[in-house]
Parts: structure tokens; sequence; C-alpha cells
């Protein structure tokens, strides 16, 4: 479907007429020419309420409250149209964001984080810290937090690091410690150990790059040149290098000897943690 | 990175919460919140951005419950004038409606304030600090906005306040020659070789700031004010040069992409700049205004400093938003002769 077709279709579903659509952005346009905005009382209003009612509705089925905020999360792009939905939106996904269903309240939390909403926010911080509150999984959570580097979570993601909590998990924690300029050695720590597990490795390989790109790339060569570590992550670094249009100077040890390459490969069969699991 | 508290002044965001509730309830006087406004507070130290902006919308709300003081205004105009977060700003409206009278430029600032929250409008809560759960229908930002816009239209006017309210600074702030720093190129010298003998033009920016109205926009108008400088033939009795906020993520190579992107044209007297060691005692030297999360900068304000080829301070403007020629008329001023001229 062309995106004229799909806008068309939303604007359908939201009752805006191109009456409506005159009238908002008259509105608009009147306001960018530094006119005072309209009250907003006097502005065609687009027909989103029943769609937000049935996201806020905790007596619908999820199913249902699901469609309706797929419906007006593609409605929230229509910026001009959507205003006066947008805080009813809000408190709407607010409320979803506890509901039992647990695809509703991952689905409507992402949608919050992204607005910096700082209920939701607040939510999945207080999750972390105490699992009784948690909304969503910390995988999930620590995750979401991560779109921004400026929360403050430092400290609640060290807690995830430790060997009792999934490799998922334990790289999502990675990724939030990695905006932290102090946290360099420890993301170089975790690079080079080849009995970490290889996504916490990619994970804090990532990490390192985005925040001191140098010294990523002298972990990066170090671990081209080392033809005992794993194939994969040999690739990640590599590729990384690459992008960043780096130098690549694979030394002679860089090619792996036969029993090397069975060596990777049965490591690479074993899970990437061969010492220790 | 920010001090200790003064011993009569709330260290924490609870104890902040607490002066907040005795404003409200009459039991303590408005004025006392000013400090409370000052980004580099303890009573921000280690939070978030978001969690930052919620305690200072929550303390500028805090103004319409009794008196707006003359000293809150430039907190005030600052936040409608570039603040980005939809409850901070609506806070900063709320509060400018209690102003008596209201300053002459609230009008215009309100009206810019709702086209940039226009499109990011939300529910808003001043009654209590932590979030709670909005209702539909309830008090948004927007809705707060055009309450003040209607409510300074109606209202006699108006108040004038200066420019900028300019911080005191520290008896050895000119003399920055030890402090050393390093460069979009990574070249390390030492600051005072850059200022001194020259205008100079400092100011404060990080390149993970996500404000378009102030990092951004800030070094965009040192790229335009340095145009100016050179058709001026100035270039060598001028410095401007832009400090990274957050030296140990702002890298030469990130410094040097972020203002090529905004038009920079780096030469010896242009350059952006990180200090190769801690940053504290640059931003106490330079009073600059700013304070920290666990990973960057969760609040900072915009901070000009002008100064004299002999190092001592020509001016210093804060908070709000300046105009390139309008500054560069100022360095030129400053400027001593060209050599053999």
């Amino acid at each position: 479907m062309k995106a004229k077709d799909y806008r068309r279709q939303v604007e359908q579903e939201l009752g805006i007429t191109d009456a409506t659509k005159a009238a908002t952005a008259n509105a608009g346009e009147a306001a960018d020419a530094g006119e005072a905005a309209m009250p907003a009382a006097s502005r065609a209003e687009p027909d989103c309420a029943p769609l937000v009612s049935r996201l806020a509705d905790s007596s619908v089925d999820p199913r249902s409250r699901l469609m309706a905020l797929g419906a007006l999360q593609a409605a929230a792009f229509l910026a001009r149209h959507f205003d006066v939905c947008r805080p009813d939106y809000v408190a709407a996904l607010q409320s979803a964001a506890t509901a039992e269903d647990p695809e509703l309240r991952r689905a409507a939390l992402d949608v919050l984080t992204k607005l910096k909403d700082d209920f939701a926010r607040d939510r999945l911080i207080r999750g972390l810290s105490n699992a009784d509150e948690a909304l969503v999984p910390p995988a999930v959570a620590l995750g979401l937090l991560s779109a921004d580097d400026h929360n403050a979570v430092r400290e609640i993601a060290r807690r995830f690091l430790g060997p009792e909590f999934a490799p998922k998990v334990r790289a999502q924690a990675v990724r939030l410690i990695g905006r932290d300029p102090g946290a360099r050695e420890l993301l170089t720590k975790l690079v080079r150990d080849k009995d970490e597990f290889r996504e916490v490795r990619r994970a804090g390989a990532v990490a390192l790059k985005n925040l001191n790109p140098d010294a990523f790339a002298a972990q990066a060569r170090a671990i081209l040149a080392d033809a005992s570590d794993f194939d994969d992550i040999r690739k990640t670094v590599r590729g990384a290098l690459a992008r960043s249009g780096l130098t690549i100077e694979e030394g002679p040890a860089a090619i792996p000897s036969p029993v090397g390459r069975l060596w990777d490969w049965l490591r690479n069969r074993l899970g990437g943690r061969p010492k220790s699991r | 990175m920010s001090g200790r508290p003064a011993p009569d002044l709330p260290g924490s965001a609870q104890e902040a919460a607490t002066w907040v509730r005795e404003v409200r309830s009459g039991r303590r006087r408005s004025e006392e919140l000013i400090p409370l406004l000052a980004e580099e507070s303890p009573i921000y130290a280690g939070m978030g951005s978001g969690e930052a902006d919620r305690l200072r919308g929550h303390i500028l709300a805090s103004f319409a419950w009794s008196d707006v003081p003359e000293a809150a205004l430039p907190y005030i105009l600052e936040e409608l004038e570039t603040g980005r977060n939809p409850f901070t700003v609506a806070a900063a409206a709320h509060a400018v409606r209690a102003a008596a009278p209201p300053p002459a430029e609230a009008a215009a600032l309100v009206e810019s304030a709702i086209r940039r929250i226009r499109g990011r409008n939300q529910p808003v809560d001043f009654e209590r600090l932590l979030p709670s759960p909005a209702h539909a229908g309830g008090r948004t930002a927007l809705g707060e906005l055009e309450q003040a816009q209607a409510e300074l239209q109606a209202r006699p006017c108006c108040a004038h306040i200066g420019k900028a309210s300019a911080p005191a600074l520290p008896a050895d702030a000119p003399r920055l020659g030890e402090i050393e720093v390093q460069d979009q190129d990574g070249e390390i010298l030492a600051l005072g070789n850059l200022v001194g003998g020259r205008a100079a033009l400092l100011t404060g920016f990080y390149t993970r700031c996500t404000n378009p109205q102030k990092c951004s926009l800030t070094i965009s108008k040192l790229g335009r004010l340095w145009n100016l400088v050179e058709a001026a033939g100035l270039a060598g009795q001028v410095a401007v040069a832009g400090v990274s906020y957050d030296p140990e993520f702002d890298l030469p190579a990130r410094l040097h992409d972020y203002g090529a992107a905004r038009n920079l044209r780096f030469s010896a007297n242009l350059r952006l700049l990180r200090t190769t060691g801690p940053f504290e005692p640059l931003r106490q030297r330079l009073a600059f205004g700013v304070g920290y999360g666990d990973a960057t900068v969760n609040r900072h304000r915009l901070d000009l400093i002008l100064l004299n080829p002999d190092g001592t301070l020509a001016e210093y403007r804060t908070r709000r938003l300046w105009d390139e020629r309008d500054v560069f008329d100022r360095l030129a001023a400053a400027a001593p002769p060209p050599l053999g001229g």
C-alpha cells in the first residue's frame, strides 16, 4: 500500500474529513505565523476518542486494546490532527501499561518510553529494583531504558551483570552501563573474556565502539590477531572496524590452522563458554 | 560533580520536596526556592534528565502557589524560551501567570513554547513530585500554555528584566592558563594560551545534548559568529571556543564531527575543546551551570563568557538565547588592535 493510501485509511478510521484537515491546518498556520494558537475548543477534532477509550478500558479484550493501540500509533504520525487526542492517548497508554496482559503492557511501555514518559520510566526503574512491581521482564525493562542516554540507571543495571542472570539480561545491562565513559575498563574486560557468553561480549563490543572507538579498535585488532577466538566474535569486530573506516591488520596468527579451526568449531558448537559452562 | 550543599539548603530531592510543600502551604518564602534552580545543586545530582526536569518543574510551578520573586523570572523565561520537556515548560507557564506584572517578553515566549510543545502535548500534574497515572480530560501541557497566553494578553504589561542573571565568578576565574584542554584535532594546549592576549568567547556544550535549542544551536551560532570575525579581519585578535561539559565522552573525533556538521570552519582560534583531566575545576572557575546524572549531563543552562585580552571578564550571559551579531559587536569592541596596526 502506498504511504498516501495508508494515510487516507488512517484518517478515515479516525473520522478526519477534508474540512477537519483544513481547520487544523489553518490553526497551525496561524500559530506558525506568530498569531496565537487557537483555543483547543475551537479546533476541529478528529474522532480518536473511541480508540482511546478502547485502549484505556480494562474490561475490553487485550487483542482489541492492542489493535486500538496500533491504530492510534499510526494516527500519531498525523501530528497536527492528533494533537487534541495526545494527552488522553498518553493517559490510555499509562492505563494499558499496567494491564494484566503482558503483551499489551509491553507494547504500551514501548510507546511511552519513546515519548520519554515520566510514569513509564518510574515504573520500569521500580520494577528493576523490586520484582513484585515489575511490569515487564528485566531484559525488556533494561532494553527500554537503554533507549535514552539521559536515564540514570547505571547502578541498577550493574545488579543485572551477575552470572545468575541470563545472557540476554546481562547483554541489556551491558548496553546501559556502556553509555557511561567510566565503563571503559569493564567493557574492555568483557570484550576480551573468551569465557564470557558471546551475546554479552558482542554487547560489550558494540558499547565500547559507541563509547570510545579508539579503545574498541585496539581490542578489535587484538581479537583479530588471536586465531583461537570465536569466528562470530571476530566477524563482528572485523565488520565494526570496517564500518568505522579503520585499517584491518590481521597478522599471521589470525589465519587459523586446521587444529585452530577445529577448536573454533567445537567451541562455537558448545555455545561460547566452554571453560565454565 | 556537584558541590556540597550549603548548610541551610536541601541536599537531596526529598528535602527539596519538603521545601516545596512548605512554600505551597505558606510556611516558607518562595524566594528560598531560587537556589534550588541552579543546575549544579546537589538536589539533582545523579538523576536522569527526566527526573531532574520533573523536580525542576515541581519547583517552578510552586511560584504559582505563592508569588513569583523577580529572581525567579530568568529561570521561568529560560524554560519558556528553550525548554523541551512539556512538563517543565508547562510549569513555567503556570508560574508566569502568577507574575505581577508579567515580564515584557513573556507573551512572545509562551507563543514560541506553544509551537515547540505542539506535537508532544501530554497530561501534567503539578500537585505531586512523583509521576502518577494521568486521567483522560485532565490538565495538559498545551492547555497550560494556552491559558497563560490568554491571561497574558488580557493583563497589563510588563516588568522589564535584565537579559541575563550573570553569575558571580570566583576570584581566580580568569586564570585559565594551567587548565589543559584538547581540541577537535587532538592537539593538547593550555586554555590560557588560546584565550590570552585576545578577546575571547567561551561557551559550554556537549554532543549528547538532545535539545536543539541549546548545544546544537549554540555551536551553529559559533560558526556564524566566526564568519563575522573573519569578514572583519579580526581572526588573529579573537578566540572562540566551545568547551564540552562531557569531556570523557566528547573525544576529539566526536568534537570534530559535531562542529563540522554545524558548519564550523575550525582554525587556530576557533576550536571545540575538552578538558583532558576532570571537568570540575573548569566548571567552578567559569561557573558553568551544569548538573550530572550517572552517565552524562542531566541538565545545563546556556552560558556565554566574554573575556578581555588581559583575561578579565568582559561579560557573562546566561540562560537566554543570544544573537551572534550582538555578541560579535561586543567581541570586536574588546579585541586588541592588530599587530603593527
